[in-house]
């Protein structure tokens, strides 16, 4: 396959986003099912994600991407706006979504009901958002890359 | 069939001067192999910068290398 170092990168920042988002999600869903986290908990998950993050950088870069990559040229540049024009996009559209979701939840809680977004749910919504984004940019990087 | 409106002759230039190979060609022009290898295929269209450049490493005139194309 026919594939430059920085393509190789953003492959491998990929594979990291999508494995620490799904083990994030994985684990605070078995820790509280969303709803209630404390700060201890949410420390631990958080130091966890980090250690994870950098292993899974050194382990995969140091198979995979032992070179530097090359100077970034205009092409790079323009796939790198796409990438960020896209991701900007999904934040903007999931970020709209959670706040008139937020905005009913406490209208439903002025009517006397209980609401599921609390807090922490709120934290987690945030937090999907931001790392669908994130990967939703990496795609469409990785999608003008393949593309040629 | 050109995927834009950008044609060029890259390929037909570098093989008339003396088979220069996509490396060559993106080390005269400061760009990576994969964006001489897009440029090739009708999938990118370069900067005017860029267009310059491979036209001066060919020697010869922009037009030469790049044609506008209203298909």
């Amino acid at each position: 396959m026919d594939i430059s170092i920085r393509e190789k990168n953003i492959w491998i920042e990929f594979t990291i986003t999508a494995a620490v988002s799904l083990y994030y999600f994985y684990s605070s869903y078995r820790l509280s099912g969303w709803t209630q986290v404390t700060s201890y908990e949410m420390g631990i998950l958080v130091r966890n994600v980090i250690i994870l993050s950098v292993v899974a950088s050194i382990i995969l870069y140091a198979l995979f991407a032992r070179e530097t990559p090359e100077q970034k040229d205009e092409r790079d540049l323009v796939i790198e706006l796409k990438g960020n024009a896209f991701g900007y996009y999904a934040l903007t559209i999931l970020c709209s979504l959670l706040i008139g979701a937020i905005m009913l939840s406490e209208g439903i809680v002025l009517l006397g009901k209980t609401s599921h977004i609390n807090g922490p749910v709120a934290m987690h919504l945030i937090l999907v958002a931001l790392m669908i984004s994130a990967l939703l940019k990496q795609a469409t990087q990785l999608f003008y890359y393949r593309r040629g | 069939m050109a995927k834009n409106q950008i044609e060029n002759k890259i390929r037909q230039l570098r093989f008339e001067n003396g088979q220069m190979t996509q490396s060559e060609l993106a080390g005269k022009a400061g760009v990576t192999r994969q964006t001489i290898l897009s440029l090739e295929a009708f999938r990118y269209s370069p900067s005017l910068v860029l267009a310059f450049k491979i036209a001066q490493v060919f020697q010869v005139p922009l037009e030469e290398v790049f044609q506008y194309s209203e298909n």
